[in-house]
């Protein structure tokens, strides 16, 4: 063998040299990842991520996704807190509110929106815990944010999978978001994975058959059929739909089909074939809205029905108020309910187009007011204005929307499938697929006591005869409840 | 390389200092000779010891060990003292261990009584434990407790420099802790078990053998531990050269190896390696460096003649021209490479004289005396160096003319401290040069040098063969193939300067020596002696004669024979001075052949000792001389012009022979 005689202290030096440097660098690398780790962790199980670099992920309250969620989450932290610390006494189980906190341009829900969504959420907790609605196990609010867009709803889904086993106990998400893509992605994935899923504003109509979901909203394809039976009723006889061309706008493609198929009639019809806009095309649809006004005055229908996002809907009545033919014309415009997710500004704005706005909200706390037999009293009660405790809790925030209904009614609903398993299968065995299961038996006297109708669900997860408020936009930009009807015109009672 | 790179040490040795590097250069398993420095003591042997020793230390292990005369260093001491040295750990390199030198010299240290190889080989292994912890506890470590019975072997070469000093420092003071321990205990001791020399093949019963031959052996066992010893230290070196990250030679500087203890260790040495070699195995990687004063027995007579060997020059030494003229391969001596250290050139003086002014800066007024201190000492560097350290005294002749000449002419009556003893510089210089010999033996040399050759001197006076073959073991006569067997020159001229001390000695040497030559019809040698004893106008009459009949060129060379002879004038005076006492100009200046060449006889007299004309002011006497020698009517007169030349343009010259 070849004697090596390179001098050894050299041999040494170097050696030393080479791995001081190799552990230099690993040191290296592994201090800039912990840094950039430490950068990227916001909170335990939250993290910075995607274009935004945007907090996404899942808290039991400790991090607080956007300032202005900060009462709230406080207050879910809170609740959160004391429920952990008397689980010895009361044990409990996890559910989560999911949807985009954070939100950006890309985002057809408003800030307003999705901290109504929670504020409701966090109402439905304390009645399940400590409330009116006492159950057990009692229930830990988890809040997941999925990004703007819900672009990063692929890791908040991941944490809150990590959350089934152990002293969480996650057994349901509620919330879900809007009806796009990515939240259907996040939806399946959940249910894969034998976690209930409850959507409060989910309203695309091919949204169904999954397992373990529900939802509490009414479908695309009710509100377009209670805003064409409301149409018919108030003898508007010709409609011209304006309909959102974006391939990943399922909610709009469901209502204007949902709206062409129960419209026409004898005495009814449909004008101005193939209105649309895209709105994926970022630098073309608002120069679209704009063309649209003409092309209505040729038309000439009684009403529009508008299936698109709210936030282009603002656009397009500023293009129908803009007009420059047919000024002498007044225009109604009856739209989904997307139009909740304007924020008050917006409504203002798109009030003083002078057009006439009709749209079928998802929910509305003069409900009970006008039709008390179809939604709970004891549940609407706590959204009024004087003695409701939202009222108590958020005394200066303007719930305009009706978000904070559906957010306590997605949330309501896990917590009565927790109770229900619980009662049959005792604290232990509360699980995803138990709740979900308890889902398909929330009839009759079990249906859910929801503020925005009462509950009970199809197989398909839909929810049945859902009430259908039809709300009408004031001059001041306000939200007056005109009717409430669903799809059938038979709204669902209390049993 | 050159000699500035490797300090004074080596001037004048820059090829002994290349060939060790060579050698230590070569691969591990290539055979390398063992080099002899031969020559007197104060021929810098100790100073080339120190100049390898600062060159080569810090990059390969070495060990220096001095075998003083009176010192009864044993191999086993010397091997456990070079071993020690030699575990030095160099940064550059794994470090080297001895375990089967050090398991032999454990297994022979102390007299195990034990009455059967059968029982040493039950209890040995518990016996060697305890040696080595009761040798550790007591000096740290086995090896060093060596130092407590040889340490004094160590010391330090002669005119070791502070670098060479530390780097020994350094060598004694980092020896190996501990033994190797545990499972390499056992495999040393398998390898006395597997060695010729060792009757048991069991390797416990082979370590018991060790110390019986050492305890209840005779000399023939003793000799057979010696040799088993030097065999595993050989072994241990080849071992530990083989692995990677191990120096490829290891240096051993063995001074005074003329001593018997040294040529004792040099025998075992030689014998162990070309047994090795013998048996087809690989060459140890020893760089072996050794300084001789005297001639080995080995060799055969000091002559020279029966050896197969001519000395090497240092200057033309290198491995290739050991493998050119190598004896063959079957016989030990085919392992040495005798170089003699030749004396200083006068550049080389000069370049001596020039270094000592770092340390000595009194030194400086006698730069310009190198030419002298050549001619005096022939170049022997303890004799420059004694005659420095004489001039160092010199207080108010610093400053070349008359005053300095004259304290010149009695310089080897000046003091020169030798340890913290005032000896005159012809006594410091003797006892060095004749370390050994009694004052009478040291009279009687005297004697014999009044004769250019010694060995006439000694036959003539009546001294014998002995005296003569003694010098010439010390290296104190030219050696083989001299036209003439002379003393070195600074020994000669100590020698005569004593005699000169007992005139009526010198007067009856040198009568006898011209009795002698001209009974041999030896006219030239007769008045050689003639002239020694200051019989001036004889030399000149007999001169004058041959001037008429010789050649010119015979002439000049018979002239320089005669007056190349030693005197004893008086201690006074300059050399002008001293010439107007022996050539007084004729009366009213008549210039006559005979005034002439008595002129020429006495300033070349005057001229060829050191002493009396130590800056050769007389040669534009001499020049003069010859000019007007060319002058008096001869045909060949171009011979006689030149010589005139000659000594106007004096230059020393490595060839001439004045001042012997």
């Amino acid at each position: 063998m070849r004697r090596i005689e390179w001098p050894l202290h050299l041999v040494i030096r170097t050696v030393v040299g080479v791995v001081a440097a190799g552990v230099l660098a690993v040191a290296g690398v592994v201090a800039w990842n912990w840094w950039q780790e430490s950068r990227a962790t916001c909170h335990e199980d939250v993290v910075r991520r995607g274009p935004h670099d945007e907090c996404v992920g899942v808290t039991a309250g400790d991090h607080v996704f956007a300032t202005h969620l900060e009462d709230v989450q406080k207050l879910i932290a809170k609740e959160n807190a004391r429920v952990e610390a008397e689980s010895d006494e009361h044990p409990y189980v996890s559910v989560a509110y999911l949807t985009s906190f954070t939100l950006t341009d890309d985002d057809s829900n408003s800030e307003d929106s999705v901290r109504h969504e929670l504020m409701g959420a966090y109402l439905a907790q304390h009645r399940h815990n400590r409330g009116d609605l006492p159950g057990s196990p009692k229930m830990r609010l988890l809040v997941a944010n999925s990004g703007s867009d819900s672009a990063q709803w692929e890791y908040t889904v991941d944490r809150l999978l990590e959350r089934r086993d152990g002293p969480d106990r996650l057994v349901a998400v509620a919330g879900l978001g809007p009806s796009t893509e990515r939240n259907l992605a996040a939806l399946k994935k959940l249910s894969e994975n034998d976690v209930a899923t409850v959507a409060s504003i989910m309203t695309a109509t091919n949204i169904k058959g999954i397992d373990g979901f529900v939802r509490v909203a009414p479908t695309n394809v009710d509100e377009a059929k209670a805003g064409a039976k409301y149409l018919k009723e108030k003898e508007f006889k010709t409609v011209a739909v304006v309909q959102d061309d974006a391939s990943s706008n399922l909610y709009a493609a469901t209502l204007a089909q949902a709206f062409r198929e129960e419209y026409p009639d004898s005495e009814h019809r449909l004008v101005g074939e193939s209105i649309s806009y895209d709105s994926s095309v970022s630098s073309a649809w608002e120069g679209e809205l704009r063309y649209i006004p003409g092309r209505l005055c040729e038309a000439e229908p009684d009403a529009v029905y508008f299936a698109g996002r709210g936030r282009h809907l603002a656009h397009f009545l500023n293009a129908l108020a803009n007009r420059t033919r047919c000024t002498e014309r007044d225009f109604t415009v009856l739209t989904g309910d997307d139009t909740t997710n304007l924020t008050p500004q917006q409504l203002v704005d798109a009030a003083r187009t002078g057009v006439r706005v009709y749209y079928t909200g998802l929910a509305h706390e003069d409900m009970y007011k006008k039709t008390p037999y179809a939604v709970s009293k004891l549940s609407a009660g706590h959204f009024r204005d004087e003695e409701g405790l939202m009222e108590t809790w958020f005394k200066d925030e303007a719930r305009y929307d009706g978000q904070d209904i559906m957010g306590h009614d997605a949330v309501i609903t896990a917590a009565q499938g927790i109770a229900m398993a619980s009662a049959w299968q005792g604290q232990g065995k509360v699980t995803g697929p138990s709740v979900a299961r308890m889902f398909h038996q929330m009839s009759g006297s079990e249906q859910v006591p929801g503020a925005s109708g009462f509950l009970s669900f199809k197989k398909n997860g839909d929810p049945r005869d859902k009430a259908v408020p039809i709300l009408r936009l004031t001059t001041k930009g306000d939200s007056v409840l005109i009717d409430v009807t669903s799809a059938t015109g038979e709204v669902a009672r209390e049993n | 390389m050159t000699d500035a790179a490797v300090g004074a040490g080596a001037l004048g040795r820059r090829g002994i200092v290349s060939l060790a590097g060579e050698a230590l250069r070569r691969p591990p398993q290539e055979e390398r000779p063992v080099t002899v420095l031969l020559g007197p003591r104060g021929s810098g042997a100790s100073e080339t010891h120190s100049a390898l020793m600062e060159l080569y230390g810090p990059t390969y292990p070495f060990a220096y060990l001095r075998f003083a005369p009176g010192q009864a260093l044993l191999p086993r001491y010397a091997l456990g003292l070079l071993a020690r040295q030699l575990e030095r750990r160099l940064p550059q390199y794994r470090r080297m261990s001895f375990p089967l030198l050090t398991l032999g010299l454990l297994a022979s240290d102390e007299d195990l009584s034990m009455t059967s190889l059968e029982e040493g080989r039950r209890s040995i292994q518990q016996r060697l434990r305890d040696f080595q912890q009761q040798a550790e506890s007591r000096h740290g470590d086995y090896l060093a407790a060596f130092f407590e019975v040889a340490g004094g072997a160590i010391g330090a070469p002669e005119g070791a420099s502070t670098a060479a000093l530390a780097l020994l420092k350094d060598a004694l003071r980092h020896g190996r802790r501990r033994l190797p321990g545990g499972n390499r205990f056992g495999q040393a001791a398998h390898w006395y078990g597997a060695h010729q020399l060792t009757r048991a093949q069991d390797r416990w019963e082979a370590l018991t053998e060790l110390n019986s031959w050492r305890h209840q052996g005779h000399e023939e066992d003793r000799e057979r531990l010696d040799r088993i010893l030097f065999s595993a230290f050989l072994e241990d070196l080849r071992r530990g050269a083989a692995p990677s990250f191990s120096p490829r030679s290891f240096l051993l500087l063995l001074d005074q190896a003329d001593t018997r203890y040294g040529r004792r260790f040099l025998d075992l040495l030689l014998h162990a390696r070309h047994d090795t070699v013998m048996a087809n195995r690989p060459c140890d990687p020893l760089t072996v460096v050794a300084s001789c004063n005297r001639w080995l027995p080995r060799w055969g007579p000091a002559s020279g003649e029966q050896w197969p060997w001519q000395l090497r020059v240092p200057d033309g030494a290198s491995l290739e021209d050991w493998r050119a003229h190598r004896p063959p391969r079957d016989s030990e001596d085919t392992w040495w490479y005798p170089v003699r250290l030749r004396d200083l050139q006068p550049e080389e003086v000069h370049t001596l004289v020039e270094r000592q002014l770092h340390t000595h800066p009194g030194l400086s007024p006698f730069t310009r005396l190198t030419p002298f201190i050549h001619r005096l000492t022939g170049g022997l560097p303890k004799g420059v160096s004694q005659v420095l350290q004489a001039l160092q005294h010199a207080a108010g002749e610093r400053t070349p003319g008359p005053a300095q000449e004259r304290w010149l002419r009695t310089l080897p009556d000046r003091t020169v401290l030798v340890g913290e003893v005032q000896r005159t510089l012809a006594d410091a210089a003797l006892d060095s040069l004749l370390e050994g010999f009694d004052d009478r033996e040291r009279d009687r040399l005297a004697e014999c040098a009044a004769a250019p050759d010694l060995y006439v001197g000694t036959q003539v006076l009546g001294y014998g063969e002995a005296l003569f073959t003694q010098l010439r073991i010390r290296r104190l006569i030219d050696g083989p193939g001299a036209f003439t067997p002379s003393l070195h020159p600074w020994l000669r001229r100590l020698l005569l300067w004593k005699l000169a001390a007992r005139p009526s000695d010198w007067e009856a040497a040198h009568d006898l020596l011209a009795e002698h030559a001209r009974e041999a019809g030896r006219t030239t040698d007769r008045m050689y002696h003639l002239l020694a004893t200051g019989r001036l106008e004889e030399v000149t009459d007999h001169l004058l004669s041959r001037f008429d009949t010789l050649p010119a060129t015979s002439w000049i060379s018979e002239l320089e024979k005669v007056t190349a002879a030693p005197n004893r004038l008086a201690s006074v005076g300059g050399p002008l001075e001293l010439l107007a006492t022996l050539a007084p100009p004729e009366p009213g200046g008549a210039v006559t052949g005979r005034s002439v060449v008595r002129g020429l006889v006495a300033a070349r007299w005057l001229w060829s000792d050191p002493l009396a004309d130590p800056g050769m002011r007389l040669g534009h006497v001499l020049a003069d001389g010859f000019i007007q020698l060319s002058r008096l009517g001869r045909s060949d007169n171009v011979a006689l012009l030149n010589e005139s030349e000659r000594y106007l343009h004096w230059r020393p010259s490595q060839t001439t022979t004045d001042g012997s």
